[in-house]
C-alpha cells in the first residue's frame, strides 16, 4: 500500500503540472470533431489543414489513425466525423452503399485530379526510344524480363485488394507482359527506390498525385484516355476485337463525412464543403513532410498562416 | 534383416503409396480427385456475413458501452503521460527498474528511454504506452481469471484449449470488421485486438502452474484449515507464481507485437502508426529507428517483469528506498521545472541517423544486387516454385534449361525410388516415407497434386503422430477448407510456409547448436533474437524488397527471419539441458566429444528441438498477412481483399483456414515430439 501512495503522490504532482488549454468561443457543439487519417501523406495534409482551419474558428479537433475499413465504420457510427480526402476507385461501391443507407455523406469534390497509369523511371526512355507511346513500350517489353516472369516482361501491378485493371489492358493491347501484384503501396515504392538506385528498368502501375512520381522521376505510359464506349464497345479504340483498350476513368476524390455532421456542426460542414485543393498546391506540402521530414502539424499550420487569402473566403462564404 | 517386422512396419506406407499412385493416375479421369468437386462447394460466406453482422449489431450497445468504459483509463493515461516531463518519466522508469533488477537494469532502462527522446519519438512513445499500459493489465487479469476458472471447472478446460488456439492463430485482419462493428472505431478496439492475441499464453501458464502444485503443499493448506477461497489466493496462486509470471511476460510481448495493427483501427498517431507509415513510404532508416523503440520498450518491460518475478520474496520496498525514491522524483520534478529542455524534449536536440541508414541501404543495393539476385533466383527456381507448382510444370528450357520429358521423369522416379529403398534399409520406415512424400511433392507441387493425395499425406502423418482423434480433427479441418472453396489459396500459402519453416528450422537448429557449444555465440545471439521477435516485421520488409524485389522470396525472407528464433532458442536450451550424470556416464564409458554430441546430447535434445519446430510453424503461419503485403498470393492476400470489401464471411473462412492449418501442423509436431520423448525414455 505504501508504494501505491508513492505513485499517487507522484501522480498528483504531475497532474498539477498539466493544464489543458481550454478553447475560446466554441460554435454550435463543444464536442471534438474527429478527422480520420488514412495511410498516405496527401490525406494527412488535407485533413490537418482542414482541422487547422476549424481550430482557428474555435472548434476542437482530433485526429484518429485508421485503415480504410476502420474509417468507414467510424464515419458510419459517428465515432469519426470527417475524412477530407477520400479516393473513390475501389472504394466507390462501399461509399455508395453507405451513402444509400444514410450513414455517410459527401461534402463535395476536393479538387485534386487523380490519375492511375503505368509508370517508368525517366531513364528507361534511353533504352526504349519512342516512350511514352504505348506502341514503343510494346516493342521493348524484354527490358522488364525477370526470372519469375521469363520470357515475358514484368509489370508491377496494384495490390490485389485495389482491384487492378492491368491484366485487362495487357490483353487488350497484346503486351508481352505479366502483371505481378505488389502486395502494398510501400512495396511498390520500395521497388521504385531500388530500381532508381541501380538505374535499372521498372514498369509499375501507380497513381497521381503522389510524391513518389516526382521523387523517382516517373513518367506515365500513354495509353488512350478513358471513354465510356471503350469498356462496352469492342470496336472502339486500337483493338477492334477487345474492350478495355484504354485507361480507366479518372478517380473521383471527395470529402466524406458522417451523415449527422452537418446537423451538429452546420458551419464547419459548410467550411469543409468549400475547401478546394489542386495537385499543384498539395505536391510541395507532401514533399515537405516526406522528403524534407518536417512535422505534419507544422506544415499544416504554416500553410494556413501563409494562405489566409485562400481560406478566409471559404470561411466567409460558409458563415454568410 | 527382419522381413516380418519390416512388412508389418511398411504395410501402412505401402497402402498409402498404392492409394496415392491410383489417385494420381486417375486424376484426369474422375472429377473431384484433382480438386474438390465444384458442385459440392458450400457458400459459407453469405450466411456468415448475415449471421455475424446481425449478431454484432444486436450486441452492439453492450460492447459500445464497454468500449466507452475502457476508453476512460486510456484517455486519462494519454493526457497524464503527455504532460509528464520526459526527464521525470526517465527517472521514474529507472527507479522502477532499479527496484526490479538493480543498477544495471536501471541504466539499461534509462538508456532505452533516452534513445526514445534523442531520436525524436517521445510523444508517439507516450501514446503507445497509454494503450499498452491499459492493454497489459487487462490481458493479464483476464488471462488469470480464465485460467483459474478453467482450473476449477473441467468442462471449461476442455472447451478452452481449441478456443485459445483460435485466438492465437486466426489472423487479426480476418475479424477486424466485426470487431469494428461491435466496439466502434477507437484505441479500445486496437487494444482489444491485442488482448485477444495476448491472453492465451497467460491462460496456459496459469493452468499449467496450478496443475503442477506439489500435493504436499495443498495438504499443508488443508491441514491449516484453509477455506477454498484462502486456498486459492494464499496457497495455490503464490506457489504457482513463477509459472504465472512467465505467462504474464509472454502476454506483455504479445501486446507489444500488436502495436502496429492497433494503430490502424482508430488509434492515436503513436509509434505503431509511425512504423506503419514509414513502411508505406519505404523510409527504411525512419522505420528502423521507430521499430527499435518498440524493441526497447519490450526489452525493458520484459526485464522489469522478470526482475520482479525473481525478487518477489525480498522486501525491496524498504523504508530507506521509499524515501530515496520520493526524494529523487522530487528532484527530477524540480530540475525539469527549472530547465524547459528537460520538460519537453526540444526538436533541436533530436539526432536521427535515418539519412545515413538509408544511404547505406542504397549503397548495398547498388553494389550487391547481383549477388542477392543470384541467391533469390536459385531458391525460387529450385525450392519455391517446385514445392508450389511441381517440377513437372516449372522445369522449362527458359528456366532449368530442359523440359520434363518421359525419360527425365523416369530417371527422376528411379532415383527417388532408390533413395526411398536406401532410407528403408539404412534408417527407419518413417524416414523412407518422408523421402517418398518429399519426392512426390517436389515433382507435382502442392497445387499440382490432387487434393485427395495431399489430404491422405496429412491424415497419414496425423495417424502416426497422434492417433484417431488427430485424424478426425485433421479430416474435418481439411474438408472445411476444401468445401468452403479455399483449397487452392490454402495450398499456395502452405507451399510458402513449408519452404519458410523448413529453412528457418534447419538454419535455426544449426545456429542453436553453435550457441549451445560456445558461450560467446550465445551471448551475441540473445539481443539479436529479442530484436527479431519484437521488431515489427514491417520494418524488415523494406530492405528485403530493395534487394529481392516484390515476390514470394521476399515473403520467404520475412518468414524465416521471424520464425527462426524459437528453433534457435529451443535447440540451445535442449542441448544445454543434458543431465550432468548422463554426460559423466558417457565420458566414463570413453565417448569422444564428437560421440558425446552426436549420440548423447543431440538425441536427448531432440524432443525439445521438435517443440521449437512447432513454435516455428506457428510463427511462420502468423506471417501470412505480412507475406501478402510483399506480393505473396494465398490466404493472406484474400484476407486483405475481404477486408477492403468489408466482406465478413470471406474473412472468416480464410482466417479459419489459416487457423486450421496451424492447428493440424501443431498437433502433428507435438504428437511426434511426445512419441520421441517416450521412445527416448524422457517422458515423465
Amino acid at each position: 500500500m505504501t508504494t501505491l501512495r508513492n505513485w499517487l503522490v507522484a501522480g498528483a504532482c504531475w497532474l498539477s503540472l498539466a493544464n489543458p488549454a481550454i478553447g475560446a468561443a466554441v460554435p454550435e457543439s463543444p464536442d471534438t470533431i474527429k478527422f480520420a487519417l488514412l495511410d498516405w501523406t496527401g490525406n494527412h495534409i488535407t485533413n490537418h489543414i482542414a482541422g487547422e482551419i476549424l481550430t482557428r474558428l474555435g472548434y476542437k479537433v482530433d485526429y484518429a489513425t485508421t485503415a480504410q475499413a476502420a474509417a468507414w465504420q467510424g464515419l458510419s457510427d459517428g465515432a469519426l466525423h470527417v475524412n477530407a480526402e477520400q479516393w473513390l476507385v475501389t472504394q466507390k461501391p462501399v461509399f455508395e452503399d453507405l451513402k444509400q443507407k444514410g450513414k455517410v455523406t459527401s461534402l463535395g469534390q476536393l479538387g485534386l485530379v487523380g490519375r492511375e497509369a503505368w509508370y517508368y523511371p525517366e531513364y528507361v526512355a534511353e533504352k526504349c526510344t519512342g516512350l511514352p507511346a504505348w506502341e514503343a513500350l510494346k516493342k521493348c517489353t524484354e527490358l522488364f524480363v525477370t526470372t519469375e516472369t521469363a520470357p515475358k516482361g514484368r509489370l508491377l501491378d496494384f495490390p490485389p485488394e485495389w482491384t487492378p485493371e492491368s491484366p485487362k489492358w495487357i490483353e487488350a493491347f497484346g503486351f508481352n507482359l505479366t502483371a505481378i501484384p505488389a502486395g502494398s503501396e510501400g512495396a511498390a515504392i520500395t521497388e521504385m527506390k531500388s530500381a532508381t538506385a541501380r538505374h535499372e528498368p521498372l514498369l509499375v502501375m501507380f497513381y497521381e498525385p503522389h510524391w513518389a512520381v516526382g521523387e523517382y522521376k516517373l513518367k506515365a505510359v500513354d495509353l488512350p484516355d478513358f471513354d465510356p464506349a471503350c469498356v462496352s464497345d469492342p470496336k472502339w479504340g486500337t483493338n477492334p476485337e477487345k474492350t478495355n483498350d484504354c485507361y480507366e476513368a479518372r478517380p473521383e476524390i471527395i470529402k466524406v463525412a458522417w451523415s449527422g455532421f452537418a446537423d451538429k456542426w452546420p458551419v464547419a460542414a459548410k467550411v469543409i464543403e468549400k475547401i478546394k485543393f489542386t495537385n499543384e498546391a498539395q505536391a510541395p506540402l507532401i514533399k515537405k513532410v516526406d522528403i524534407e521530414k518536417q512535422k505534419l502539424e507544422a506544415v499544416a499550420k504554416q500553410w494556413v498562416d501563409e494562405n489566409q487569402a485562400t481560406w478566409k473566403p471559404w470561411v466567409d462564404e460558409a458563415t454568410k | 534383416m527382419r522381413p516380418a517386422y519390416l512388412i508389418r512396419q511398411a504395410s501402412l506406407p505401402l497402402i498409402l503409396a498404392a492409394f496415392i499412385a491410383a489417385v494420381i493416375a486417375l486424376r484426369g479421369w474422375i472429377p473431384g480427385i484433382q480438386r474438390p468437386p465444384s458442385t459440392l462447394l458450400i457458400n459459407l460466406e453469405a450466411p456468415l456475413n448475415m449471421a455475424v453482422r446481425s449478431v454484432a449489431e444486436w450486441a452492439q450497445p453492450f460492447f459500445r458501452f464497454l468500449s466507452w468504459l475502457l476508453s476512460i483509463p486510456i484517455d486519462w493515461l494519454r493526457t497524464g503521460l503527455a504532460s509528464l516531463p520526459w526527464f521525470v518519466f526517465v527517472t521514474l522508469a529507472a527507479l522502477a527498474a532499479h527496484a526490479a533488477g538493480g543498477i544495471r537494469l536501471a541504466l539499461f532502462t534509462a538508456g532505452a528511454f533516452l534513445y526514445v527522446a534523442v531520436t525524436g519519438y517521445w510523444s508517439q512513445t507516450m501514446m503507445t504506452l497509454a494503450i499498452v499500459g491499459v492493454a497489459i493489465p487487462i490481458s493479464v487479469a483476464t488471462g488469470l481469471a480464465i485460467g483459474i476458472i478453467a482450473h476449477r471447472v473441467i468442462g471449461v478446460r476442455r472447451v478452452i484449449e481449441p478456443v485459445l488456439d483460435l485466438m492465437q492463430t486466426v489472423p487479426t485482419f480476418a475479424y477486424l470488421i466485426p470487431m469494428l462493428v461491435l466496439f466502434g472505431v477507437g484505441p479500445v478496439v486496437g487494444m482489444l485486438a491485442s488482448a485477444i492475441y495476448a491472453i492465451p499464453p497467460m491462460v496456459r501458464s496459469v493452468i499449467l502452474g496450478l496443475e503442477r502444485i506439489p500435493g504436499e503443499v495443498i495438504e499443508a493448506g488443508l491441514m491449516g484449515g484453509a477455506t477454498r477461497w484462502q486456498m486459492l489466493w494464499l496457497v495455490k496462486l503464490p506457489t504457482a507464481l513463477p509459472a504465472i509470471l512467465l505467462g504474464a511476460n509472454q502476454t506483455v510481448m504479445a501486446v507489444l507485437s500488436m502495436v502496429v495493427i492497433a494503430s490502424i483501427l482508430g488509434g492515436f498517431p503513436d509509434i505503431g502508426w509511425e512504423v506503419y507509415n514509414t513502411m508505406k513510404k519505404a523510409q527504411f532508416g525512419e522505420s528502423v529507428l521507430a521499430g527499435f523503440v518498440i524493441v526497447f520498450i519490450a526489452m525493458v518491460l520484459d526485464r522489469i517483469t522478470q526482475g520482479f518475478a525473481l525478487r518477489t520474496k525480498q522486501g525491496f520496498f524498504a523504508r530507506r528506498t521509499r524515501v530515496a525514491t520520493i526524494v529523487m522524483l522530487a528532484v527530477a520534478f524540480i530540475v525539469a521545472w527549472y530547465f524547459p529542455g528537460l520538460n519537453t524534449y526540444p526538436d533541436e536536440w533530436i539526432i536521427s541517423p535515418a539519412a545515413q541508414i538509408n544511404a547505406t541501404l542504397d549503397w548495398f543495393t547498388r553494389n550487391f544486387f547481383w549477388l542477392t539476385k543470384a541467391v533469390k533466383d536459385s531458391v525460387v527456381l529450385y525450392v519455391l516454385l517446385p514445392i508450389k507448382l511441381g517440377l513437372l510444370t516449372v522445369a522449362s528450357p527458359f528456366t532449368w534449361g530442359f523440359a520434363v520429358t518421359t525419360q527425365a521423369a523416369l530417371i527422376y522416379w528411379l532415383a527417388m525410388s532408390g533413395l526411398t529403398l536406401a532410407a528403408c534399409h539404412f534408417a527407419r520406415v518413417g524416414v523412407a516415407v518422408a523421402v517418398a512424400v518429399t519426392a512426390c511433392i517436389y515433382f507435382f507441387g502442392l497445387i499440382g497434386l490432387p487434393w485427395l493425395a495431399v489430404a491422405s499425406f496429412v491424415l497419414a502423418a496425423a495417424w502416426s503422430a497422434g492417433g484417431i482423434r488427430l485424424v478426425i480433427f485433421s479430416l474435418a479441418g481439411m474438408l472445411f477448407i476444401a468445401f468452403a472453396g479455399a483449397w487452392d489459396q490454402a495450398m499456395t500459402s502452405v507451399s510458402l510456409m513449408l519452404a519458410g519453416v523448413l529453412i528457418a528450422f534447419v538454419l535455426g537448429v544449426a545456429i542453436g547448436v553453435l550457441a549451445a557449444l560456445d558461450d560467446r555465440v550465445s551471448a551475441v545471439l540473445r539481443p539479436i533474437n529479442d530484436t527479431l521477435q519484437t521488431m515489427p516485421s514491417f520494418v524488415f520488409l523494406i530492405p528485403a524488397i530493395m534487394v529481392f524485389l516484390v515476390g514470394e522470396f521476399t515473403a520467404l525472407v520475412a518468414i524465416v527471419l521471424y520464425a527462426i528464433v524459437p528453433s534457435i532458442r529451443y535447440t540451445e536450451h535442449g542441448l544445454r539441458g543434458t543431465p550432468e550424470q548422463v554426460i559423466e556416464a558417457a565420458r566414463a564409458s570413453g565417448a569422444t566429444s564428437a560421440q558425446l554430441f552426436w549420440h548423447v546430447r543431440l538425441p536427448l535434445a531432440f524432443p525439445e528441438i521438435l517443440l521449437g519446430l512447432n513454435q516455428t510453424i506457428m510463427l511462420g503461419l502468423a506471417m501470412v498477412i505480412v507475406a501478402a503485403l510483399v506480393g505473396a498470393q494465398g490466404l493472406g492476400a484474400d484476407i486483405m481483399i475481404a477486408l477492403t470489401w468489408m466482406d465478413v464471411g470471406k474473412g472468416f473462412v480464410y482466417g479459419l483456414s489459416v487457423a486450421i492449418i496451424a492447428m493440424i501442423a501443431d498437433g502433428i509436431a507435438q504428437g511426434w515430439s511426445r512419441k520421441l520423448k517416450a521412445a527416448l525414455g524422457l517422458s515423465s
